[in-house]
């Protein structure tokens, strides 16, 4: 037997829960004339109907997750490419900051004062490592 | 370092220029609907929640009316398909939320701005060469208009092929998620109810020969029951409304990729940006 489809479980569920609706209201519009072992049996009934229609829920919005998948797969994968161009774009300002401080350095060491060679240098390793 | 001769920077100035021309602006209008809609679609997952605690709700309504019991195994294991589908359905929503983030923050004006790099670079390159200020200066401009707009050039190709080649799937996921809400959640909500309305009926039935006050007492406190259902059920409606416009919005920027500015995007995007605020508004109040 094919697997049931989404609409197929949703009009299960639906069903299901017409019958559980119908089994309570002829419940009620005949109480007095039931026994009450009658009345005991057709609430149970009205329960085991409700919950089978959510079952039939449950199963509906799981079969519908399991066909999106791939639609999930792609949105996530062009969410990967946006990402990855936000990353270049800062890659880019990196590059411009990672410059600066060569440029500082070649400037520092062309200055022959140790104090600001180290500085530039540190400045350079925070740089890279950031 | 060679100076930069006069024609060089007028060529360099000419480029600058037609780069404007050719429209290519910040699109603002994308990052306020992307936004707008990261935050809508976070809204959402209180109704998911509500999907397995409405089944167990469900079924202690069904219980006994002289029976006190905590929610025990046999509730939990006839719920749990539900708590497994909230999982997946979370999941779900993180994908358009993630979708939404990453695109604001590709249309964001930070990204494509390296004015205060290149202010960094200029300072360090002035004062390790043998540069004037007023020539620092003018290939500082140049370059950051340069830098800003090819940034700004790539950024808007990458916005207009990812909202063109995702809009399908965004279609079908806020249908999905929109379907689940306004006709699984609200059927689930339906059950409830019934069972609810039962409930208090064989109550009312069970004390028919006794003090006509407790009957009104039942009959206030089911009012109460059925303010709650429509309150939840407005809140369902506003959150497919939600994800409807959401998925509207988006194939509108799909559609219109190829030709936008910013003003007229804005401009066409207004209605779907209000109708969400109010929306969310709403539906906080319904949740």
């Amino acid at each position: 037997m094919p697997a049931l489809t989404q609409d197929q479980a949703r009009q299960l569920a639906q069903e299901f829960f017409e019958i559980s609706k119908g089994v309570g209201d002829f419940r009620f519009d005949h109480f007095d004339s039931l026994i009450p072992e009658q009345n005991n049996a057709l609430q149970n009934l009205q329960h085991q109907l409700s919950s089978q229609s959510n079952q039939f829920t449950a199963l509906a919005i799981s079969i519908g997750l399991d066909d999106l998948q791939p639609t999930l797969d792609r949105i996530n994968q062009v969410t990967d490419d946006v990402n990855q161009a936000v990353t270049r774009l800062d890659d880019i300002r990196r590059v411009i900051s990672i410059a600066t401080t060569f440029v500082s350095l070649g400037a520092a060491i062309a200055s022959g004062s140790p104090t600001t060679i180290a500085s530039a240098i540190q400045d350079t390793f925070q740089n890279l490592e950031g | 370092m060679r100076r930069m001769k006069p024609y060089q920077v007028g060529q360099l100035a000419i480029l600058g220029i037609s780069l404007i021309l050719s429209g290519c602006t910040t699109p603002e209008a994308v990052r306020q609907f992307t936004a707008l809609a990261a935050d809508a679609s976070a809204r959402i997952p209180i109704v998911f929640r509500d999907l397995s605690a409405s089944c167990v709700r469900k079924e202690l309504a069904d219980r006994p009316t002289e029976e006190i019991e905590d929610v025990g195994e046999k509730i939990s294991a006839t719920c749990k398909p539900f708590t497994e589908d909230e999982t997946r359905l979370m999941g779900a929503l993180e994908v358009l939320t993630g979708y939404m983030n990453a695109l604001n923050q590709l249309a964001s004006d930070e990204v494509v701005s390296y004015d205060k790099e290149i202010d960094g670079f200029a300072s360090s390159v002035q004062s390790a060469g043998n540069f004037n200020e007023n020539q620092v200066s003018a290939v500082k401009g140049l370059a950051k208009f340069l830098a800003d707009a090819a940034a700004s050039g790539y950024q808007r190709k990458k916005l207009v092929s990812s909202i063109k080649s995702a809009d399908k799937d965004v279609t079908t996921l806020c249908k999905f998620l929109g379907d689940t809400i306004g006709i699984d959640y609200v059927r689930v909500l339906n059950v409830e109810q019934d069972s609810v309305r039962t409930r208090y009926k064989n109550a009312i039935l069970a004390d028919s020969a006794g003090a006509r006050g407790s009957n009104v007492l039942i009959q206030d406190r089911w009012r109460h029951e059925l303010q709650k259902f429509a309150d939840k059920k407005r809140g369902a409606e506003d959150a497919q409304k939600l994800l409807s416009d959401i998925s509207e919005a988006h194939r509108l920027l799909a559609a219109q990729a190829d030709r936008w500015s910013a003003k007229e995007l804005y401009k066409d995007l207004t209605p779907y940006s209000a109708s969400i605020q109010a929306l969310i508004s709403d539906f906080q109040t319904a949740f």
